[in-house]
This record gives structure tokens, C-alpha cells and sequence, in this order.
């Protein structure tokens, strides 16, 4: 070793009192006469405390880590404790030696019996008050929640977490992995929770054998590969055949902190991709290694194929088609103007089903006439709007017949897994907005639990000439329904009908806030152009 | 939060689970220091800043001796960053009477000189180069031994290690040397 090298040994030695005292005596008195190795001691001794502080800096960064994994994983970790391990997974059974009976996609998986958990108690940890501050979801959310939150009882708490002890009879690992979502519901009420991924869980009134008037219910739920393959789960069932999962999910509650048996069913409906066939229920069970493998599979009712709502084209027929080839391709454009029409259908009062008499050839002949407005503004008719106007009222071309709210209030995930999201529906919905009417669309909506053609008969019977017979047609099809418990069906109404509410609210609120403002805008124009205006408004009167 | 159990693992080398605990008050410092014209990188610079500062203090409290964890960083945060707001320049009218005496405020401040001294080697430190830098953290820091920085970081011998550990602290002193010749300041 160089000399240069040995003496930052040396220095080394004496800073971490590793010389003898005989060497440290003649190297302090070596440093006493020597400035640079005064300098160096002091250089070096501050090189070593510096070190110490970059390694601590990084055990800060990886602490900030570990506590935002906390945080996450602390709204997840308790999703996995549930009621039973109701882990009960859709799973596609690939191996399946009996296709389903009808050769028809089964989607949902309804009438889950629960298994009774043993008799365990679960201590709950404390909620952690520290983290009290969550940020806040956009205004318009958070309102239409709260209007939601008051109609309806189930409360998604965000910051209670029900954190289940890993010596508990279900815990699996997964459990402290996903995300937990927890509802705080009255169980002596009937309940419809729906989870962030659209597995709709109806919890009957009296559901649990408990006495208090707060059961927590917690849902966990790995639906899409990288969540499942993240919690550890696996697809294997108990004789060793390897599935393949539409996905899976936990259910748990407790009251005062203690897991609630269950003593009701509970329908829990779960999206699924209608493609695929032979899906059929399995229920979890953890193994000695702790692993959750798969038994029991059930087959689930047939219902209507339901599929993700958002995918569906529920917009008027052409619209979308013509705001693409105006170039707005960004449906989140296109549906916030399709739905700002909203507000202005808002004070005209629905007109009574009677009111709509489409004869035979104001029907289709009306329709084609609007959807020629988009295209040539040049026809004229008595219900076309003044030219002038025509620019931002294009699409009224529907004359509010049927409102946008509605259509947006179903349009969304909360309405997945009911008659509205499927390919069906979508099929009826160009023929609903021919008929130009709202109560229409209501009728499905009102009827959502039973089946499609039992509507379109009701439909039919408001209607005359070829829209009678159109959805006489549809009837024919004899489709049936996306299967639902009609109790839960009664909730998902209500709901319904609350979301509208307060959409149009919403709507109209932010609409009247927006011409406000461009009223103030516009009168502080005219305030610097008094004279072209006073022109205007002169040449108008 | 267990005061004593904090202390316990911020002295025996389980400080980075302590410290995730303590982040629990980071939401707390995150909105005083956005309140105060910081914006969120600082407020974490600032926070990890107190967490080493707390460390730091927790090592040389006296067996038996106590102080209140969550008050001491709560308020390291709160001088921490009533200094940074004095270098920025801001708010210097109303500007010092903000924060009255804060509990522990004169150790905190003599432990803030001490590691302002120190960040003045950090730049240093960061010019010799990450495995250099890697080396000297790995023995300074996570206290390994020479066999082991031998086996991680691919030497052949305990010796050669040893060689190329000095051999970066001597690269660290020459540039120190370098730049206090350069930059007299």
C-alpha cells in the first residue's frame, strides 16, 4: 500500500480507536506538530460522518417508500378479511370436462352461498387517525357522493381499515396485499354496495347473526391478472388443475370487532368477460402452506350477457359518428357536450307516456330529418332551430326527447351487470331515442329486473306504427334478464334515481355558473365596445 | 405512538422502520410547509432533513434519558424550515417573529450548523462516484465488513478492498483539496 494510503489507514484506526495506546500516544503527538494531518484527520472524520448521513438520507427515501406502500396497502390490507373466505373466485375452468348446459356465456356469479367462518375472533386494530388527511376527489364527485351517501346507507370508509391478524383462520397473505374497501352498513337494512371494480354485492336485511346496528364489511377483490398475480393467488384448485380466473374476491364482517356470521345469502354479482364460457364459482381454502386453492365449483344462473357498460354506444344514433368526422375523437368530449344538453332539458317536465303519439310516419320520417340537420343545415322545418343558432345547438336535434342525464346516470359502471349494460340493451337504445321520449328509457330502467321482452312488451304498448312493431320485434327475441335479486333490483332504483337527481343538479348548477360567467365576460365586452353593440341591439329591436 | 419503542429501534439499527413510522407525521409537516410557501419536494427534503437530525440526537441521548420523539421533529421541521425561508429571503418582515420558542430549539439549532457543515462535504462525496460512494456507505454506514464488501462489490481479495476503499477516500481529499484551493470560500 502507498504511503499515502497507510497514513488514511492510520487515521482511520485512531478516529475508530483501534490503536493501541502506545501508537495512539506518539500519533497524537505526530498530529499535534503536523497541520496537514491535522487537516486530513479533520477531513476525514467529517468524510465519515457525511457518509453516515447519505446512507441515512437514503434510509429516509426508503422509509418514505415503505410508508406510502403502507398507506396503500393499508387501505388494501384489510380487504382480504371477510366474512368467509368467501375468496370465491369466478374462475374459468379450463380444463372443464362440462361446458355450460346452453352453450351460452355465463357471466355472473350470483347466489354465493357463504360458508360460516369458524368462531374467531378478530381483533381490530386502532384506525390509524395519523392518516387523517386523504386528498379530495373533484367537487362534482364528492357532491354526488354525499347526495348518494345520505339516500344511501352503505358508507365506503376510507380510512377505516379492518387489518385481519395473520394467525386468523382466513387470513391469507393476499389479504394484506389488496386493497381493502371497507362499508360500514346497517344490517338491519337491505344493502347494495358496489366495489370499485363493479362487483355489486346485495347484502339482505338481517343478513348477519349479530345484534349491533354497524356491521363493517369489508371487500377485497383481485380482478385482473396483475392484482392477483401482486396479492400471491393462485388459480390451482384443490386436485391440482389449473384454472383460469375471471377473478377473485374476499368478503368480510365484523361487528365490534368481531367477524358476524352470515345467516342470509348474499348475491354478489361479479363482471366478468362474457366471452369466455364455462365460467363457473369456486370457493377458496387455504392449505397448511397457507396457499388459497380452489373447490367447490358451482355453476351460476344464466342470465342476459352483461358487459362493461362504458363500452356501449348509448349515445343519440349518428352522433358520435358525426363528431368523429368533425374530428373529436376524445370521448370524454364528447360525452361531457352530449351530457351538457342535460341542463337544458331540465325544467321541461317529462312528457307523459300518453303524450307520445308517433304515428307511423311522423316516426321515422322526424329521425331521418334530424339526423339530416346534422349533416345540411339547410333544410328548413318548423323545428329546426334559427340558422344562427344552429352552431351550438346542433345536437338538440333530439329535442331532449330523451334526457341526456338519464342516459349519462346509467351510462356509467353502476349500472354494469343490470339488463342496461348489455349488447341488448344497446341494441334497443337508437330505437329508444326514435322514439323521443325519456319515460321510454325509464320504462327499462324502472323494469331493470325484469326481463328484456317483458319491457319491450310494455314499451310496444306506448307506442304506435313502426316503432310498435320494432320493439314487438324486440319482444320476440324473448331475451331475458340479467339476474339480479329483485330486492337488490328496488335498491339499484333508488339509486338510480338519486344519481339522476343529482347529475341534473350537478349539471345544471355548473351550467348556470359557466353562462354566468360568460354573461360577465360578455357585459364587460360591451362595456369596452358600447357602440357596435348599442348597434346590435338597436338592428334586433 | 410508542415514544420509547421509536427510540429503541432509532438506537438499534432499525432506524428505517422507525423512520416509516415517523412519516406519519410527514402530512402534517407537508401542509405547514405548502402553508408556508414551500411546495411538496421541499417539504420531504425538509422532513428527511429532521428524521437524520432526530437520529442523530437519539444516538447521543444518555441511557435512560427520554425526550418526546414527535415534539423534537415536529419542531426540527418547523426551524428547518424557518431557515430555509430566511436563505430564500422570504417572508423576512414578518419573517422571524412567526415561530416563537419551539421545546429542544437550541439543540435542534446546533444539530441544524452541524449538518449544514456537513452538506458542504456532500458534494464531494457525490463526485467520486457511485461505487466509491457504494463502498464507503456500505462500511461507514451499514457497518459490513471488509470479507463482505469484498464478496459485493466483486473483489478478489479482502486486501484489494481495503486498497480501493482508501483509494477513494484519498480521491474524496484531493478534490476537497481541489476545490478549497479553487474556491476559497
Amino acid at each position: 500500500m502507498r504511503k499515502e494510503l497507510e497514513q488514511i489507514e492510520k487515521i482511520e484506526q485512531y478516529l475508530k480507536d483501534e490503536l493501541s495506546a502506545a501508537e495512539k500516544v506518539s500519533f497524537e503527538a505526530e498530529i499535534a506538530h503536523d497541520p496537514i494531518l491535522q487537516s486530513q484527520l479533520s477531513f476525514q472524520a467529517d468524510l465519515v460522518s457525511n457518509i453516515e448521513r447519505i446512507g441515512l438520507r437514503s434510509s429516509t427515501k426508503a422509509a418514505y417508500k415503505k410508508y406510502l406502500f403502507k398507506k396503500i396497502a393499508l387501505i388494501s390490507a384489510a380487504v382480504i378479511g371477510v366474512l368467509t373466505f368467501i375468496t370465491i373466485a369466478t374462475i374459468y375452468f379450463s380444463t372443464s370436462t362440462n361446458p355450460p348446459k346452453d352453450g351460452s356465456q355465463d357471466e355472473f356469479g350470483t347466489d354465493v352461498e357463504i360458508v360460516q367462518p369458524s368462531e374467531q375472533i378478530v381483533p381490530l386494530l386502532e384506525n390509524d387517525s395519523l392518516y387523517e388527511e386523504v386528498d379530495s376527489l373533484s367537487t362534482v364527485v364528492d357532491e354526488i357522493d354525499s347526495i348518494l351517501s345520505e339516500a344511501f346507507q352503505p358508507e365506503l370508509v376510507p380510512l377505516r381499515l379492518i387489518y385481519l391478524p395473520e394467525n386468523d383462520p382466513l387470513f391469507a397473505e393476499a389479504n394484506a396485499l389488496l386493497n381493502q374497501e371497507l362499508f360500514e352498513i346497517n344490517p338491519m337494512r337491505d344493502t347494495v354496495i358496489e366495489s370499485e371494480n363493479g362487483i355489486v354485492v346485495y347484502i339482505p336485511a338481517n343478513a348477519f347473526d349479530t345484534r349491533s346496528r354497524q356491521v363493517d364489511f369489508i371487500l377485497q377483490e383481485a380482478m385482473t391478472p396483475a392484482a392477483i398475480m401482486y396479492s400471491g393467488l393462485n388459480t390451482m384448485t384443490e386436485s391440482g388443475e389449473e384454472l383460469e380466473t375471471g377473478g377473485m374476491f374476499y368478503l368480510d364482517a365484523f361487528a365490534n370487532g368481531k367477524r358476524v356470521n352470515l345467516l342470509k345469502k348474499l348475491t354478489v354479482d361479479i363482471p366478468s368477460d362474457p366471452t369466455k364460457t364455462g365460467m363457473q364459482l369456486y370457493e377458496g381454502a387455504k392449505d397448511e402452506a397457507g396457499q388459497i386453492l380452489w373447490k367447490n365449483p358451482k355453476d351460476f344462473t344464466k342470465p342476459l350477457l352483461s358487459v362493461e357498460i362504458t363500452a356501449l354506444d348509448f349515445y343519440p344514433p349518428g352522433y358520435e359518428k358525426q363528431m368523429n368526422a368533425w374530428g373529436y375523437l376524445n370521448k370524454a368530449f364528447i360525452d361531457s357536450l352530449y351530457y351538457s344538453f342535460a341542463g337544458e332539458c331540465r325544467e321541461e317536465n317529462e312528457p307523459s307516456l300518453k303524450s307520445l303519439n308517433i304515428t307511423n310516419d311522423i316516426g321515422p320520417v322526424r329521425e331521418d330529418s334530424k339526423r339530416d340537420r346534422v349533416r345540411s343545415e339547410s333544410e328548413s322545418s318548423e323545428d329546426m332551430l334559427p340558422s344562427e343558432e344552429l352552431d351550438s345547438a346542433v345536437f338538440i336535434p333530439f329535442d331532449c326527447g330523451v334526457n341526456p342525464a338519464s342516459v349519462q346516470t346509467i351510462w356509467n359502471k353502476k349500472f354494469n351487470n343490470t339488463n342496461l349494460a348489455t349488447k341488448e340493451f344497446e341494441a334497443r337504445m337508437p330505437w329508444i331515442y326514435r322514439t323521443c321520449n325519456t319515460a321510454i328509457l325509464n320504462l327499462y330502467i324502472n323494469n331493470i329486473a325484469k326481463n328484456l321482452y317483458e319491457v319491450d312488451q310494455l314499451v310496444a304498448e306506448q307506442l304506435d306504427g313502426n316503432l310498435k312493431e320494432k320493439f314487438l320485434q324486440f319482444a320476440a327475441l324473448k331475451q331475458g334478464k340479467v339476474e339480479t335479486s329483485s330486492t337488490a333490483q328496488k335498491e339499484l332504483n333508488a339509486y338510480y334515481l338519486t344519481k339522476r337527481k343529482a347529475l341534473e343538479s350537478v349539471i345544471k348548477r355548473t351550467n348556470d355558473a359557466y353562462w354566468q360567467k360568460q354573461d360577465s365576460l360578455d357585459c364587460a365586452m360591451n362595456r369596452q365596445t358600447t357602440a357596435p353593440n348599442e348597434r346590435y341591439i338597436s338592428n334586433k329591436n | 405512538m410508542n415514544n420509547t419503542k421509536i427510540i429503541h429501534q432509532l438506537q438499534h439499527g432499525d432506524h428505517e422502520k422507525a423512520f416509516a413510522r415517523l412519516y406519519s407525521y410527514f402530512p402534517k409537516m407537508e401542509t405547514y410547509i405548502r402553508n408556508n410557501s414551500g411546495s411538496k419536494d421541499e417539504a420531504l427534503d425538509t422532513f428527511q432533513d429532521a428524521l437524520i437530525i432526530l437520529y442523530k440526537k437519539v444516538q447521543t441521548l444518555p441511557a435512560d434519558t427520554d425526550i418526546k420523539v414527535d415534539g423534537f421533529l415536529v419542531n426540527t421541521c418547523k426551524l428547518l424550515w424557518s431557515n430555509e425561508l430566511r436563505k430564500k429571503k422570504v417572508r423576512q418582515s414578518s419573517g422571524d417573529g412567526a415561530l416563537e420558542y419551539l421545546a429542544y430549539q437550541d439543540e435542534i439549532q446546533s444539530h441544524i450548523e452541524k449538518e449544514e457543515k456537513l452538506v458542504k462535504v456532500e458534494s464531494i462525496i457525490i463526485n467520486i462516484g457511485d461505487k466509491c460512494k457504494d463502498i464507503l456507505v456500505a462500511f461507514y454506514y451499514k457497518n459490513f465488513s471488509m470479507e463482505k464488501i469484498a464478496e459485493e462489490f466483486g473483489f478478489k481479495t479482502i486486501q484489494s478492498a481495503k486498497v480501493q476503499k482508501y483509494k477513494c477516500m484519498e480521491s474524496a481529499r484531493d478534490l476537497a483539496l481541489k476545490e478549497s484551493t479553487s474556491n476559497p470560500q
